[in-house]
């Protein structure tokens, strides 16, 4: 699956931060993600 | 390690904190302590591939415990957690930052333009998702599968493991403390002009807006201040003061702006924010190391009203002979240019690391760094770095 599922905010973005992170790591979601954004947008 | 030698390490520690304390403070201390500002240097010199340690934590664990093993630093700028590129390559397309058998580098590039500037202070993450990412991706982004963003976050959990492991090994194992406390996770402190330069609008665009667009500029720096730095004011004010048993300064700050401001620019759109911060952490006696990139001489006064302690400013190209003449209240790091490092001879390294130490160390207020990141293998030679080395851990003040 591409990841045109995901391409909308803040809906895609939830359901790819849900789809992407495992199950035990959900609760940390809002201290994870947006470091993982940074890397991926500034690196 | 047996646990006589990890209280060895941990009492190391602690006695370098405090060289770095009381230096910064201007309190005189039996040596002076030696901050070294190594980076992918430290690959070269071990005898390793740069891209090989750029993306394999083993090779960069053990290029560090060799520069550790070799060099009798006292802190250590990089453990081996800046540039990796584990994350970025799970990806599978290509960055903005590259590497090279020689180096690292960065294209240039922009996440806005004047017209969304706003657009992503009101709201970054979403800014990053429908447009940052799709633009900078093309149309690999859209090709993406989840499967592969999985691996992606695999990568960036070994990568946040790695930042802890190696902090525990340069601590416990060779007593190394840690600068400051803020890391990107917390937060880094980052002003709303240096954001523009560095990511949002880059060098030539925020140029040109500083002439063309002087308002949205300003209305952006207060509205960044409003998000970001002011709620680190207040949390300074609300603290306990300095952390003198953890960190060798309370934060750490890195400026770049002040090299493309003029002096009302700078009063304008840097200063405020910076002076605003300062004024927190000099009301609660805490130390600040500000790495001023480039040249900051000409700005040197503004720092000079802050009690001694409050400032110590990282040189990356000034004199600092002339820096202290300027603003005798800073406590000044730095002193060893790459030039000398490559160039010269031991004995010149010792000669004029021993004419930093006797002039601006004497009386406190000196911390011995490299000015510029040592990154490139022609930086600086081993036996250079290794005779300043032992200079200066073994000379007394």
């Amino acid at each position: 699956m591409n990841m045109r599922p995901y391409l909308s905010y803040p809906e895609g973005y939830e359901k790819w931060c849900h789809d992407v992170l495992p199950f035990y790591f959900r609760p940390m979601k809002k201290f994870l993600m947006p470091l993982l954004l940074q890397i991926m947008r500034d690196g | 390690m047996d646990k006589a030698q990890k209280q060895q390490m941990k009492d190391l520690k602690a006695e370098r904190i405090r060289l770095f304390r009381d230096q910064a403070n201007f309190k005189p201390t039996e040596r002076v302590p030696h901050f070294c500002n190594a980076v992918t240097w430290k690959v070269f010199d071990a005898g390793e591939s740069l891209p090989e340690a750029l993306t394999d934590f083993k090779v960069m664990e053990r290029v560090v415990r060799h520069f550790l093993e070799t060099y009798n630093v006292d802190g250590l700028m990089d453990v081996g957690i800046r540039n990796q590129f584990n994350v970025t390559e799970a990806f599978g397309s290509e960055g903005y930052y590259y590497y090279t058998e020689e180096a690292v580098g960065i294209k240039d590039h922009a996440h806005c333009t004047v017209d969304t500037l706003m657009d992503y202070l009101e709201d970054p993450t979403r800014y990053t998702w429908e447009k940052i990412l799709p633009e900078k991706y093309g149309e690999d982004w859209v090709n993406k599968d989840i499967e592969t963003w999985r691996k992606v976050f695999w990568e960036y959990l070994k990568y946040t493991y790695f930042i802890i492991h190696m902090g525990s090994v340069s601590g416990k194992e060779f007593g190394i403390p840690s600068l400051a406390p803020n890391n990107p996770a917390k937060g880094a402190i980052q002003f709303g002009i240096e954001e523009m330069e560095s990511n949002l609008l880059g060098i030539k665009d925020l140029s040109i807006a500083l002439r063309r667009n002087k308002d949205l500029i300003r209305d952006f720096c207060e509205k960044w201040d409003e998000k970001y730095i002011d709620p680190l004011i207040e949390k300074t004010y609300l603290s306990d003061g300095p952390q003198d048993d953890k960190y060798c300064f309370d934060a750490s700050i890195i400026l770049l702006s002040h090299n493309i401001l003029n002096p009302k620019q700078f009063d304008t759109f840097l200063w405020p924010s910076l002076k605003r911060l300062l004024d927190a952490y000099a009301f609660k006696g805490m130390n600040v190391r500000i790495f001023a990139e480039g040249s900051i001489l000409r700005y040197a006064d503004k720092f000079q009203y802050y009690p001694k302690g409050t400032v110590t400013m990282h040189l990356e190209q000034d004199d600092p002979f002339a820096f202290r003449e300027a603003a005798p209240n800073v406590a000044i790091m730095g002193g060893l240019s790459t030039e000398l490092l490559s160039g010269g001879t031991p004995d010149e390294c010792v000669a004029h690391t021993k004419k930093l130490c006797d002039e601006l160390g004497r009386q406190g207020g000196f911390i011995l760094s490299e000015g510029k990141m040592l990154s490139y293998k022609n930086d600086c030679t081993s036996d250079n770095l290794k005779a300043i080395c032992d200079f200066v851990s073994e000379y007394k003040l």
